[in-house]
């Protein structure tokens, strides 16, 4: 099983994203919905970068992050990449290190974005709710990603 | 102030105890919201009026509710009340929580109001949890009961109220930006109070009033219903003069229209709202309605653009 914020993982990250969610998940939301999202995929050329945070200090974001970015409603390229050049996506998505280890433990994603787990760190607002519900459904789908999560170290 | 209720009856509604809600008809509720918006009154005004409208939660007594519930209504008709109810449940809890940060840039007299406001939405929260562990049967703690009742919302619920939550944090980082101040006011006091959560509280009220049912409900919600006239009419006055202040402010309103309007243009799940005695293009109508009475009475005219897209709203059922 790859390891968090690994380049496997990344590489793992990319196929579900590009796959989508499985047929059963997706015949449980109404067709309109998906093709909204669809709407929304297609039209996105750009990356979206998600960064882990210590706290709460938007400063704080730990030394590596995993940058996804998107051209005619693929993604093209996930790369785990230092904190300086996660900034320079299109939008910065931060959370701590529970924020995600409960993502991939089936926490809903609509939640981990309604009670802030994860924070838009960076990024037009309007712009990033303008395709906001495939965004969502995208982290629903990483949060499908077998990954493990090594022990932080004790510093 | 009266000019679209009959003087008594604007009364009945302005001075009622919560005894007396039972017998306040919803639409004459719904109505009372915006005869105050014409001659929007002032932040001490409505606190004023929060001192005399408060209700006690706990006063309520949910058990005729319970057996209504179990007993009269059909599966059917409690399928669709959750699916309509939970959006609020949620809702009420969000508008909650993400207020506070939005009293710290305002003005003195303002900052009166918000804090009556906060605890109004407290009380929201409250009535909600006592319905869903009384009356649906859910268990746990606060958090517990929304847990258990997250099953039944929209995915489309985190449209406008993750939006919410991320422009509280926004001003959370500066609370003293006045266009993302603007911009959230947009969201949370125009959209999702005066128009989700007017629109929706119809359904359910207009349902339990035609059948006779949950008598507690109906009076804790339909107070609410009062509570949300006055939260309408402050944010509808700090956005008039928002725009007064600084004309430009209105494409604030209109940028963050055009991002709800598209958020809300899908939805994912299929609502029936038959059961309740409704129809989907009702609850459509009710919606535009709400938002073009808003924005008529004080004043702001939508561009084209907006006004095509208010056309392809899809119901989205919550409020706060
Ligand atoms: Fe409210
Ligand atoms: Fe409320």
């Amino acid at each position: 099983m790859p390891a968090f914020m690994t380049p496997e993982w990344a590489e793992a990250v990319r196929d579900a994203v590009n796959r989508g969610p499985d047929p059963d998940y997706r015949a449980g939301k109404l067709e309109e919905y998906w093709s909204w999202i669809d709407n929304a995929r297609q039209g996105f050329e750009g990356s979206v970068a998600l960064a882990v945070r210590a706290g709460h200090d938007p400063e704080a974001l730990q030394d590596r992050a995993l940058l996804l970015r998107f051209s005619g409603g693929t993604c093209t390229e996930a790369a785990i990449v230092a904190p300086d050049a996660a900034r320079d996506a299109t939008f910065v998505l931060a959370g701590d290190r529970d924020a995600y280890v409960d993502l991939a433990a089936g926490y809903e994603a609509g939640k981990v974005v309604m009670y802030r787990r994860l924070l838009l760190e960076q990024g037009h607002l309007l712009a990033f709710f303008n395709r906001v519900y495939f965004f969502v459904e995208m982290l629903a789908v990483i949060g499908t990603v077998p990954t493990e999560f090594p022990e932080p170290a004790l510093t | 102030m009266t000019d679209t209720l009959a003087p008594d009856t604007f009364r009945l509604v302005e001075d009622a105890q919560l005894r007396g809600i039972l017998d306040i008809h919803i639409d004459d509720m719904l109505e009372y919201v915006h005869s105050g918006l014409r001659d929007l009154p002032g932040y001490l005004e409505l606190y004023d009026r929060y001192l005399r409208q408060r209700w006690n939660v706990n006063e309520l007594d949910f058990t005729r509710d319970r057996t209504d519930w179990t007993e009269a209504m059909t599966e059917d008709e409690r399928a669709s009340f959750l699916a309509i109810a939970s959006g609020f449940h949620h809702g009420e809890r969000q508008v909650e929580i993400e207020l506070p940060i939005f009293m710290v840039g305002c003005d003195e007299d303002h900052k009166i109001f918000i804090s009556s406001q906060i605890e109004d939405e407290a009380r929201h929260v409250v009535f909600f949890d006592r319905f869903y562990r009384e009356v649906v049967g859910l268990e746990g703690d606060i958090m517990g009961t929304l847990d258990a009742s997250y099953q039944w919302i929209s995915e489309t619920f985190v449209g406008p109220f993750g939006l919410l939550a991320y422009q509280a944090e926004e001003l959370r980082r500066n609370p003293f930006d006045e266009r993302a101040r603007v911009r959230y006011a947009t969201n949370y006091f125009l959209w999702i109070e005066g128009v989700l959560a007017l629109a929706v509280m119809k359904i359910t009220l207009g349902y339990a009033r035609r059948r006779g049912f949950l008598p507690a409900y109906y009076t804790g919600f339909t107070a609410t219903a009062r509570d949300e006239a006055r939260h309408v009419q402050g944010g509808m006055r700090f956005l008039r003069d928002a725009v007064d202040r600084d004309p430009t402010m209105l494409n604030e309103i209109f940028d963050t229209l055009r991002t709800i309007l598209l958020m809300s243009s899908t939805t994912s799940r299929l609502v029936y709202f038959e059961p309740l005695g409704l129809t989907r293009d009702a609850v459509l109508e009710m919606l535009i309605t709400q938002l073009n009475r808003k924005l008529v009475t004080v004043g702001f005219d939508l561009p084209d653009d907006i006004r095509g897209m208010v056309q392809m709203i899809s119901p989205q059922l919550a409020g706060g």
